[in-house]
Order: structure tokens, then C-alpha cells, then sequence
């Protein structure tokens, strides 16, 4: 079923989804996608640059975000325009939580300006690996 | 690092990425795609190919795979990728500038379809971490 333009209301809020990011599914998006940087597989590598262990692809983080997103909309024809900014990696065996809210309409073009974000908590506070991020939708 | 001036503005040659049934199904699985149709990031394959991959071996830029960060991305898609279908991605330094230690590079990629129609556009920022 998909989201129709009517439907949305400013300041609503979109269901969230979580998802835990194992090894094998940093993996997998490394063979997928052909982004084969140690940094997601090598833990000496993600160490030496800072990290205390390996990290998902910010691609893979996006990818999962707009899967999450086009899951709502319930068509990815719908999905316009989207950019993300990477502002904390995410770890492997964290679980992430793909959200989002509707920050404006256009009536006369159908479309929506969507605030996205993946959130994740770490050590008790909740850092951002997507934030202030946006999402141009066209609906029916 | 030291940047020659002339790579602002370089492109580098075209790639053709066919996306097959069984591509398609990897990625989509990768991401968690549930739904009808192909992952519209699926055309981060043919872009990582056009612009990361010859980045990493462009002489002029002397960049260390495991020292790159992924700042922000950008897609604007005209129509939904299909299975099937082969595409052609084409990158472009779009800028280079140092700061606080570290390199930001901005590639845009425009992927096009077999009739050279565009299908998605991508801008990505690149963060080159230094050595210290």
C-alpha cells in the first residue's frame, strides 16, 4: 500500500525501523556494491584509523535508510531526491533506527520534503550516523 | 598532498554496469530492499566504479583507500532503475580543497541509460584523512 500525498500532515512523524548491522551483512553490501575499503572487514585497519572496530559502509547505512524509506512509500519511482550527511560511523553489531518527518508540502506538485535520519545508541547516549539529512518524495 | 591545479574539473572515462537479475537480487538483499523494483541505490555500483575506484589509482591524487571517509552523498533520480537495463556512469572532479589535515573531494556522477538518458545523478564528498 502506498503513502498518498493527502495522508501526510506537517511535523509527522514516519515509523521508525531497526535493523542490528552484523559482519556478514557488511559483507555482503562490500560484494554487492564492489566497495572492497578494508576499513569494513579488516578490525587492525578500523583501528588504525580510529575506530574500535570495523565499520559499515556509509553506502551500505544510506542504502539501508532509503530501503526503510521506500518501504513506506511503497514505490521507489516515488523517491525524487536524496541526500545524506555521515556524521558518526556506525559499528559492526550495532543496531541502527532508520526515522524521519515530513518538514514541508507542495500541493501543486504532489511532492514532500521529508527530515531523515539513522540514529544509534552508543554507551548510553544516541549518536547520529545520518543526520540533517532530506528526502524529496512525489505522491500520489 | 600536494594537488595539481588542473584536477578540478576532470573526468574520468565512462563505465557500463548491466544490472542483472542476480546483481540486482545482492544488492537488494545488502540493503533490505522488501519491495517491487530495484534499489534506487543500486547506482552507487557503476558510480563507486566511475569515480572511487580510478581516485584510488589516479597518480595525480595519491589516495590511500583505507584513509577515505564518505562525508555526504546526494542522488537525484529521474526514473527507477530496471532490471536489465545496461548503464553508463561518468565521474567528475567537481572540486579538491585541504582542510584541518584533511582532503575533501567532490565527485559528481551522472548515470545514464542505453538511449544516453539520465537516469540518477550523484554528488559524493570524499574525506581523505591525513597522516597524522
Amino acid at each position: 500500500m502506498s503513502v498518498r500525498f493527502d495522508d501526510l500532515v506537517v511535523g509527522q512523524d514516519l515509523p521508525s525501523s531497526r535493523r542490528t548491522v552484523t559482519r556478514e551483512d557488511i559483507k555482503a553490501y562490500a560484494d554487492a556494491s564492489g566497495d572492497q575499503n578494508p576499513l569494513h572487514r579488516d578490525d587492525e585497519v578500523a583501528r588504525a584509523a580510529g575506530f574500535p572496530r570495523v565499520v559499515a559502509h556509509g553506502m551500505y547505512t544510506m542504502g539501508t535508510l532509503t530501503s526503510w524509506l521506500v518501504d513506506w512509500l511503497g514505490d521507489p519511482a516515488a523517491l525524487l531526491r536524496l541526500r545524506a550527511h555521515f556524521r558518526a560511523p556506525v559499528l559492526v553489531d550495532e543496531t541502527i533506527e532508520c526515522g524521519g518527518r515530513v518538514r514541508s508540502l507542495d500541493p501543486q506538485t504532489r511532492t514532500a520534503m521529508l527530515d531523515v535520519w539513522v540514529r544509534v545508541e552508543r554507551d548510553g547516549s544516541i549518536e547520529w550516523p545520518i543526520r540533517r539529512s532530506e528526502a524529496e518524495v512525489r505522491l500520489a | 598532498m600536494v594537488v595539481s591545479p588542473d584536477v578540478e574539473g576532470s573526468t574520468y572515462p565512462p563505465v557500463r554496469f548491466r544490472v542483472d537479475e542476480t546483481r540486482a537480487r545482492a544488492f537488494a538483499d545488502a540493503v533490505g530492499h522488501r519491495g517491487p523494483g530495484v534499489p534506487p541505490t543500486i547506482v552507487t555500483v557503476p558510480e563507486i566504479e566511475a569515480g572511487l575506484d580510478h581516485v584510488v589509482s589516479d597518480p595525480r591524487l595519491g589516495v590511500d583507500l583505507s584513509r577515505v571517509l564518505h562525508g555526504e552523498q546526494e542522488y537525484r533520480w529521474s526514473r527507477p532503475v530496471v532490471v536489465g537495463e545496461t548503464l553508463t556512469a561518468s565521474a567528475t572532479i567537481e572540486g579538491v580543497r585541504d582542510k584541518g589535515g584533511m582532503r575533501f573531494l567532490v565527485l559528481r556522477t551522472e548515470v545514464v541509460d542505453e538511449a544516453g538518458e539520465l537516469v540518477a545523478s550523484g554528488r559524493s564528498t570524499l574525506i581523505v584523512r591525513g597522516d597524522g
